[in-house]
């Protein structure tokens, strides 16, 4: 990407320069010609100055030689830039050449002309490719080059010769000069020396050549066993560089052979073939003997059930010994019995890594050169692996992954083809991935058949405890708000789903729901061995009763700092103005609330233990709901805070509200209920008054009520962040893809994000290998992708409503908000 | 005429509109150019008595002010005692309330529509509040400092004083936060008083002289001018005794000021009137003359 990137970077640069420097000099010339012409002298240029010109431009044009030169190579690319001179008429641009003058000349395929354009593209000469006397001498130019003389040569591969025009032997017209005779000249260059390189396609030679004043070859010498050249160009460093013809790429076949059938006997190749992406995925091979009747009758039921369209694509031919020339014959025959088009041949010779592979078409007239390049892959995990993101939800602009998915699917629902046991006596025998494990997968069977009835079972416990939740006497007033309120309800009510997801007898349709199932189990296995494990914790050493011991004097200590600090609040806290009668009245009503909330502490303390006990119990049910019951009985300890929070907001929202309306009774205005908005207002002398005075009280006694909100503000806020800790291990249990992230670890190959293709060992003349492997999905996506749901509703409020919600002093509920405060 | 003249010609008279395309440039003007020009149309001639008289007002509410303080610092002081006060003030009240009807034999009482038993709801509830409140006063600012209350309550009653309604037309005056201004003074100071009793009378003073005052006072101006002349003068006279008891400099100070805005202010504001020099013309941005607050509706 970045060397992409560096480079057309590059590019705009240099044609931005070049461009500039044609612009500059065109503009220049335009100015400097008729005043060079018309007037004497030379105005105010000095000779030095024309000197330094011509220096310049020599190295400036040596500069740009070297350029021109260096981009020989990438001929194709100037070429589309330019429009075809030819028009549509004939083909496209086949040869190409740029001379030192900046001109451009271009020959097209099947047109007998040379044109030579402008470096911006319009044509300024077509030079006719005739010779001159003779009816009908017409030749098709395939490349062409300017020699150093200056003159045109063409390479003609249907007269196998080389013309070169000269323009000085009839005036105005000029004459083409046919030279040497070669086998099958495509490509035309002249080297540094002068020389002129012809490519022989035919022979797969290059020979160059000079040429003299009576356009007689001399010191002719060939590079030979080149294959194919198509174009020859000098390079740099006094050598030639040659190029093949191009391949056309949409003709490339692609064979997805799995792996496991690569030491398969003889047989035929029965998979599908995909015309789109012109790919043949390979299932299975079928080996010798068989009938051909039986085996289209069992790939007719093998496509009912899979849905996929199974054919025979090929023959396999996997010969140890010598090449039978008999069996190849027999092969290439099967073709003609089950007719498919293209018929894939794959032959194996031995040990070899290279296969042969070829293709034939019955239809004559399509002789087109075919690619192959032979795709391994790993049967077994391609058929397991689930391609992301799924296919549903993928947009259709993804090409590249919907072939992918296309080859995945097909695999995948072929998964009936390779139930057939190696060892089946049917009447047809295969080669293709098996499963190992029959045992193991007994176990599996027998398990599968167990749980059945236990989900049956579960299902109907389920229904019974919903219907117990769902009964009326819980859904009377008081007893609905308090199981709202409780996070441990709604942590029950989330695990009771979850279990009901799990024990539906409904099979799960996609792999997503699946994997989500599958996630939900795993996810509450593990949230029930962590609530084991610490009810074994704390039932071991009587835990519960340290526990118990400590709790009650740690409400107490929080009891007595609260005590404290209401203390330090009755006096001047931190120096400040507040109103003192106000400060002792409130601070003797909170006072009185942490004296009723101590003695109500020390009545519970009895039985704190016994209701630990109980309440430990439950950690069995997961360690998600003990974190919540700790997060109830967090929020019920510190029920005092909370109440002194809402008192403190009540009085400061009042003050609040009651101020900003004062306010403008103050300044004469009043808040015009209708139209929304502030208008002016004419008060009576008597509400004037009053307000003016409720309004100065209310301005003074600000500060004290201002004081205890904030404090009190503070110290909820600290509790609600301790719960929203607690929630946000929970949510972190709840959500977790337990089971994708296992999967990912142990097996990457189950969630592909991708596949990537190894280069394997080449041999000329053998088709491409590749070997295709799986990308694994990086954990992030994982997460991503599975993260299963959580109950607790998210803050809808952002930040700055919750600051203004604290500023105007309404309430905030902890119990509907409580991951706000880490979010 | 030079519309005449060059109607003879061939080429057209031209005419101040936007709407029609006329062969002159965009910034072309003819000779009438400055036959519209108007000056001083809307200068008033002033009588230097007149204004006099009309600075009363200021006058007035600047010795209220002065009463205020004055009466405060005798409170605080201990020379005055709040039942004196109270008695007083109560007394003058009626007296005033007489006037107040006599003055016009009851016309504008009827006009207004407001009967004697909403004043004296209105009066109850001043008192009960005021009375109610009062230990609250009391104890408002005791935890600010004094310095901070002293600027307060000058800043407070110099709003009163910038925003009062002296009778002129304009964007700044507001009654209603003069008044306010005004209570939030006379609380402020209150609060500084050693007993709520003295808070009490001290805020009820305050609506006396800033309430209710200038209502009177306004009366009188339209009804009696000579009455009112004098009671300016009286007025005057007594926040200068009041003041010179409490600090002669500052009594010096506030004689010249109050001389300085009854007699040298006119005098300099008809002086400069002469100088006036307002040119109207065509250029003038539109005056909506008619009220057009009905269309707004």
């Amino acid at each position: 990407m970045d060397t992409a990137l560096e480079t057309s970077q590059q590019k705009e640069k240099l044609l931005k320069a070049l461009y500039t420097l044609q612009l500059k000099s065109n503009t220049t010339l335009q100015t400097a010609s008729p005043l060079l012409s018309s007037q004497q002298g030379m105005g105010m240029v000095t000779e030095l100055q024309v000197q330094q010109l011509a220096d310049k431009t020599k190295t400036l044009c040596r500069d740009l030689d070297d350029i021109k030169n260096l981009l020989h190579y990438r001929q194709d690319e100037l070429v589309r830039q330019i429009p075809n001179p030819t028009g549509s008429r004939y083909g496209c641009v086949s040869g190409i050449h740029c001379s030192r003058d900046g001109s451009i000349y271009v020959t097209a395929e099947a047109a007998p002309w040379v044109h030579v354009l402008s470096s911006t593209g319009q044509v300024l000469r077509s030079l006719p490719c005739w010779q001159t006397g003779r009816e009908g001498g017409s030749f098709l130019p395939e490349d062409v080059t300017v020699t150093r003389a200056g003159m045109v040569a063409v390479a003609d591969m249907i007269n196998g010769a080389v013309w070169v025009f000269n323009p000085h032997t009839t005036p105005s017209k000029g004459e083409w000069i046919k030279i040497g005779k070669l086998g099958s000249p495509r490509g035309v260059g002249v080297d540094s020396t002068g020389k002129i390189l012809v490519a022989d396609y035919a022979q797969g030679q290059v020979c160059s050549f000079a040429l003299d004043h009576a356009f007689r070859t001399l010191n002719i010498c060939s590079v030979p066993n080149l294959q194919g050249p198509r174009y020859v160009s000098p390079a740099p460093n006094g050598g030639f560089v040659v190029s093949r013809p191009p391949r056309i790429a949409g003709m490339v076949l692609k064979v997805f052979f799995p792996s496991c059938c690569s030491s398969a006997e003889s047989g035929i190749l029965i998979g599908r073939w995909i015309p789109e992406q012109s790919s043949a995925v390979i299932l299975a091979v079928v080996h010798f003997p068989f009938i051909p009747v039986q085996v289209k009758q069992y790939l007719r039921e093998v496509q009912q059930v899979t849905k996929v369209s199974v054919s025979v694509l090929g023959s396999w031919n996997n010969s140890k010994q010598e090449k039978e020339e008999s069996l190849s014959e027999f092969l290439e025959d099967l073709g003609t019995i089950f007719s498919h088009e293209p018929w894939i041949q794959i032959s194996k010779e031995g040990d070899s890594k290279f296969w042969n592979c070829s293709t034939l078409q019955k239809q004559p007239d399509n002789h087109r050169e075919e690619e192959i390049i032979l795709v391994y892959y790993d049967q077994r995990k391609v058929m397991l692996s689930h391609l992301h993101p799924p296919s549903d939800t993928a947009d259709l602009g993804a090409e590249d992954a919907s072939k992918l998915s296309a080859i995945f699917n097909t695999v995948a629902s072929s998964k009936v083809l390779f139930m057939t046991d190696r060892y089946d006596d049917g009447p047809i025998k295969m080669t293709h991935w098996q499963s190992d494990g029959i045992e193991a997968s007994i176990i599996v069977e027998l398990m599968k058949q167990a749980s059945v009835p236990a989900c049956m079972l579960l299902t109907f416990l389920l229904s019974l405890v919903s219907g117990v939740c769902n009964s009326r006497v819980l859904k009377f007033w008081p007893l609905s708000f308090l199981w709202s309120k409780l996070s441990t309800c709604e942590q029950l009510g989330h695990r009771l789903q979850h279990l009901q997801v799990i024990s539906s007898s409904k099979k799960a349709q996609n792999q997503t729901q699946l994997m989500r199932k599958a996630n939900i189990f795993v996810s509450l296995l593990i949230d029930v061995a962590l609530g084991i494990l610490l009810m074994s914790w704390l039932y071991r050493k009587n835990q519960i009763g340290h526990l118990a011991d400590t709790l009650i004097p740690v409400a107490d200590h929080v009891a007595e700092e609260l005590q404290d600090l209401l203390q330090w609040l009755m006096g001047a806290p931190a120096g400040l103005k507040m109103n003192r009668a106000l400060d002792q009245v409130l601070g003797r009503f909170f006072l009185y609330h942490i004296h009723l909330w101590i003695s109500y502490i020390h009545l519970m303390s009895p039985f704190i233990e016994m209701i630990l006990w109980y309440v430990g119990l439950s950690a069995c049910l997961g360690l998600t709901v003990a974190l919540c019951i700790l997060s109830d009985i967090i929020a019920l300890l510190t029920f005092h805070i909370y109440c002194f929070y809402v008192y403190g907001a009540r009085l400061y929202c009042l003050k609040i509200y009651g101020l900003s309306s004062l306010w403008r009774l103050f300044r004469g205005k009043k808040w015009n209920v209708l139209r929304q908005r502030v208008d002016s207002c004419s008060y009576d002398l008597d509400q004037l008054f009053i307000g003016t005075l409720l309004f100065t009280i209310l301005l003074f006694l600000l500060p004290t009520t201002a004081l205890y909100y904030l404090v009190f503000t503070l110290l909820c806020l600290l509790v609600v962040i301790v719960q929203g800790l607690i929630h946000l291990l929970v949510d972190l249990i709840d959500s977790l893809p337990l089971y994708s992230i296992i999967l990912r670890f142990c097996r990457s190959y189950r969630l592909a994000a991708g596949v990537k293709f190894r280069v394997l060992e080449q041999q000329d003349g053998k088709p491409l290998r590749l070997l295709m492997q799986i990308n694994p999905l990086s954990y992030g996506s994982v997460v991503q992708t599975y993260r299963l749901p959580t109950y607790s509703c998210y803050p809808k409020d952002s930040w700055t409503s919750l600051c203004k919600k604290l500023f105007l002093g309404e309430l905030i509920y902890p119990w509907k908000h409580k991951g706000e405060k880490q979010d | 005429m030079v519309c005449a003249q060059v109607e003879t010609s061939p080429r057209r008279c031209w005419q101040k509109v936007l709407y029609e395309r006329q062969p002159f440039p965009d910034n072309y003007v003819d000779q009438r150019f400055l036959e519209e020009l108007r000056k001083n149309i809307h200068a008033r001639q002033y009588q230097y008595w007149n204004v006099v008289y009309e600075s009363g007002v200021v006058v007035q509410q600047l010795c209220s002010v002065c009463v205020f303080v004055v009466t405060w610092w005798y409170m605080d002081a201990g020379l005055l005692s709040p039942q004196g006060l109270f008695g007083a003030a109560l007394l003058t009240s009626l007296l005033g309330y007489v006037l107040f009807d006599a003055i016009d034999a009851g016309v504008g009482r009827r006009e207004s529509g407001r009967t004697r038993w909403a004043d004296l709801k209105s009066t109850l509830v001043f008192t009960a509040f005021t009375y109610g409140f009062s230990p609250v006063l009391k104890t408002l600012t005791e935890s600010i400092s004094t310095d901070t209350i002293y600027a307060m309550s000058a800043f407070m009653l110099l709003g009163h004083l910038i925003f009062f309604d002296y009778g002129a037309n304009a964007a700044i005056v507001s009654s209603t936060l003069s008044l306010n201004m005004a209570i939030f003074a006379s609380v402020c100071l209150a609060s500084r008083l050693p007993r709520s009793l003295h808070a009490f009378v001290m805020v009820t003073f305050a609506m006396q002289i800033f309430a209710l005052w200038p209502m009177l006072q306004k009366k009188l101006k339209a009804r009696t001018p000579c009455c009112y002349v004098g009671v300016t003068a009286l007025f005057a006279l007594v926040a200068l005794v009041g003041l010179a008891s409490v600090s002669s400099v500052g009594a010096v100070l506030f004689a010249s000021l109050l001389l300085s805005i009854s007699c040298l202010c006119p005098y300099c504001l008809i002086r400069l009137q002469q100088l006036k020099d307002n040119i109207h013309g065509p250029w003038d941005e539109a005056e909506i003359k008619e009220d057009l607050s009905r269309f707004l509706m």
